[in-house]
């Protein structure tokens, strides 16, 4: 009794947790179809954004800024979105369902070179002051600030050729391994991780030795970031950029230096909104043609299982699509057709699950089980089929999320949502929901036990369960009243 | 009892059948190739705008299509609007994609039918842009598929070989290699367009064809130690008539809603939803005529030398 009482209210803290993820949006800016679900390129549209390339650009150059955009775009949780070469001249970039493309804009814009620099000076001033002259200010340069904590005109005499012993030191974006935004738990406000490779990491060490007491700029695309002052040599290859940035900013940072810096500048040429690529006609039939699928399928669960396990089984199918989307919903994951087609082999392992568990009690009623007993074994048995069939599915998705780009990971996505909730109504909801109907359900096989009784050998001995069918087909129409 | 279905009697001759086909599909994906999409081969863009504001993507279409037959099959995006650009008159705009590439002949020729047939449907038409794109699906997909193919297949090896037995990995990995050849084999024979959305439904396709097998492979993991002793090939048969009204139900269930998919998709959906209904098909004959005879051989060749130690 215990664990149907348990089961029970997993079944329906589930369905609320999923139903909150649903029905309230959590992020303002990006509008989805349902919470925070949104469509992709080819069935709702998006922003084009086009660029050209700023002076000549050789084709291994193109490609090479191809797959740092798609790797910026991934990373910043723009995943779906296109990116095509146009010829040599420039670069074309879909990403759907956005409503500002400035943000996007600022992420593909840059060219993301980011390097370490010594701070010799900072005044306050509106104007950009005069260069210094001297030897010791050879290669500086005065740069703006984007650190929030402090004054807005505040400039940086900057020079990347840091002095260490009688040499100079330089450390950029090329030397540094990955990068991830964290809160930054001293001062409030979001920051960004940085590791460096060996040669980064020896570099960085030798840095903030020399500058122990002074300050260290962090420089990117000609804007210092943020100076912190160095309180000591720093050894294993971490620092951190703590500029109090928002979560949005540190997350956009991190990618931009995790994907590398382009090799050449992009001007924006064009900025348009796009609809659907697959047109819209299509997006209307396939819903609708998705939909009688669905009806179909549900309609078929009855007339076979009859009116109590078929509606399990239909419930059941409801149960993990709400499941699905509402997942969907809290990851912001973005619906593409292949997405669609994760979707519908979710259906198809959902109402797998059910059938296996239905077979299985039918088998356990045939051998004159009472049909309480025939449930319970039911679902007992068919736990491994059910658990190995899904989890090999859940290997295939896990992969293919690792592997795969664009539309391929969203696949894995709702696939690896959808094995995952088939597991659960499967084993938990359609379980509890069974158990709740066992006194309605009759052993047809031996229609004369009541539902809790079963065939004890004294009477199936002489009785010869003849009641039987021959053929499983026979089997078919409701048992279950 | 119960009637039985002699489904491993006859299992030779489903055998060379599948391997006959496969051998098809084979010569013909690397004899004649594959019918490749814009989103993997490339091809024009051209973003084309008309002095007609409610334009519909088929009136673009048919206009096009009468400029060069190639456009029947366009992939046209509706833009928004826009005003300026030289004139003050509201106009709409079409991304238009196709497989062709032109040259300044023939770019010039097709700029000249359009603008003669959009006059004569009373408004003016401009060729806004006209680029040669790249196939933006391809770059990314090449490298990584291989990949992805090679650890999913140690992974599943490894992880079937500890819930089953290695023999059944190895079956497994037999029946996913059969249906993924021979519905490839069958984008090939047909010239059916292949397109980034086949990948999902050949990806879709090898997902449900393991839930099949492995359904059907969980039943023969029961009953090989519930009927110890009994011939091997009486195990699997008896296993397969056992999951029988499982796998119907499950097969006619899932078809039912891809087929329909494929009745009434539009044109551009057709290869997507031809995949997954073909998918359904042989992900269910393969577990029953592959997967399962596979495992027959082997496993009764161990029993023997085990019976003679």
């Amino acid at each position: 009794m215990r664990a149907d009482k348990i089961r029970a209210i997993v079944v329906l803290l589930v369905l609320f947790v999923v139903l909150l993820f649903l029905l309230y949006p959590m992020n303002q800016n990006k509008k989805g179809t349902f919470g925070n679900i949104l469509l992709g390129l080819d069935l709702k549209g998006g922003s084009l954004l086009e660029y050209t390339f700023v002076g000549n650009v050789t084709p291994q150059t193109a490609s090479q800024v191809m797959t740092i955009l798609v790797r910026r775009l991934d990373d910043a949780n723009y995943t779906e979105a296109n990116v095509s070469a146009l010829g040599n001249n420039g670069v074309r970039v879909e990403i759907p369902g956005i409503d500002n493309p400035q943000e996007a804009e600022a992420l593909i814009g840059q060219r993301a070179e980011l390097y370490f620099a010594q701070v010799l000076d900072q005044v306050e001033s509106s104007v950009k002051p005069a260069p210094k002259i001297g030897l010791q200010y050879a290669g500086s340069e005065w740069l703006q600030t984007k650190d929030p904590s402090v004054p807005a005109d505040t400039w940086y005499l900057v020079n990347k050729y840091i002095p260490v012993g009688a040499g100079t030191v330089q450390l950029g974006g090329g030397d540094v391994s990955d990068a991830s935004a964290s809160l930054n738990t001293s001062s409030g406000g979001w920051q960004i991780n940085l590791s460096f490779n060996s040669k980064g990491a020896n570099a960085f060490y030798q840095i903030t030795q020399a500058l122990v007491g002074k300050p260290l700029a962090i420089v990117m695309d000609n804007y210092v970031l943020s100076a912190p002052r160095v309180d000591q040599a720093i050894q294993g290859g971490h620092a951190q950029i703590t500029g109090n940035f928002t979560f949005k900013q540190a997350q956009d940072l991190a990618a931009l230096i995790r994907s590398g810096n382009l090799p050449v500048s992009l001007k924006l040429s064009e900025e348009q909104t796009i609809g659907p690529t697959l047109g819209a006609d299509v997006v209307r039939t396939s819903i609708i043609v998705g939909l009688i699928g669905m009806a179909i399928v549900l309609a078929y669960m009855l007339v076979y299982y009859g009116l109590l396990m078929g509606a399990i089984a239909d419930l059941a199918l409801v149960y993990n699509a709400i499941f699905v989307f509402g997942m969907l919903s809290l990851t912001h994951g973005i619906l593409t057709l292949p997405g669609i087609a994760g979707i519908i082999l979710t259906i198809g392992t959902t109402v797998d699950g059910n059938v296996i568990i239905f077979e299985r009690i039918k088998e356990e009623m045939r051998t004159g089980k009472s049909s309480k007993a025939s449930i319970t074994a039911g679902f007992t048995r068919s736990t491994a089929v059910i658990l190995d069939a899904n989890i090999s599915t859940l290997i295939v998705a896990f992969v293919l999320y690792y592997f795969g780009t664009g539309s391929i990971k969203g696949f894995a996505v709702t696939l690896t949502i959808g094995i995952i909730g088939t597991i659960f109504t499967a084993l938990v909801f359609s379980r509890t929901m069974m158990d709740l109907v066992s006194p309605f359900v009759k052993n047809k096989y031996f229609p004369e036990l009541a539902s809790n009784e079963s065939v004890d050998n004294a009477k199936k001995g002489p009785q010869n369960p003849s009641p039987a069918p021959k053929n499983p087909k026979n089997a078919k129409g409701g048992n279950s009243r | 009892m119960k009637k039985m279905i002699n489904f491993v009697g006859p299992r030779y001759i489903f055998i060379a059948i599948s391997l006959s086909v496969i051998a098809l599909s084979l010569v013909f994906i690397f004899v004649h190739g594959f019918n490749f999409g814009v989103d993997f081969a490339g091809g024009t863009m051209i973003t084309a705008s008309f002095t007609k504001t409610d334009m519909s993507i088929a009136d673009v279409r048919s206009i096009f299509s009468k400029a060069d037959p190639a456009f029947a099959n366009a992939s046209i995006v509706k833009l928004s609007s826009i005003t300026g650009g030289g004139t003050t008159t509201a106009r709409s705009l079409f991304d238009l994609t196709v497989k062709q590439f032109y040259n300044a002949t023939d770019r010039a020729n097709l700029n000249a039918s359009v603008q003669k047939i959009a006059s004569a449907q009373g408004m003016k038409a401009n060729f806004e842009s006209f680029d040669t794109v790249s196939g933006y699906a391809a770059a990314g997909l090449r490298k990584s598929a291989m990949w992805a193919a090679i650890v999913v297949l140690i992974l599943l090896l490894i992880y079937i070989a500890i819930r089953f037995q290695f023999v059944f990995g190895v079956g497994a990995l037999a029946s996913l290699a059969h249906d993924l050849i021979i519905t490839a084999g069958l984008y090939s024979i047909f010239w059916i367009s292949f397109d980034s959305t086949v990948i999902a439904a050949l990806l879709t396709l090898l997902g449900y064809s393991l839930n099949d097998t492995i359904v059907v492979y969980s039943r023969i993991r029961e009953n090989l130690k519930k009927m110890h002793g009994k011939p091997i090939d009486e195990i699997v048969n008896v296993s397969i008539n056992e999951t029988l009204s499982r796998t119907i139900n499950t097969s006619l269930t899932t078809f039912i809603v891809v087929f329909v998919l494929f009745l009434f998709a539009s044109s551009s959906l057709r290869p997507f939803a031809f995949g997954m209904s073909f998918g359904v098909i042989t992900g269910t004959y393969s577990s029953i005529y592959i997967a399962s005879p596979v495992l027959i051989g082997w496993l009764s060749k161990r029993r023997k030398t085990m019976a003679k130690k």
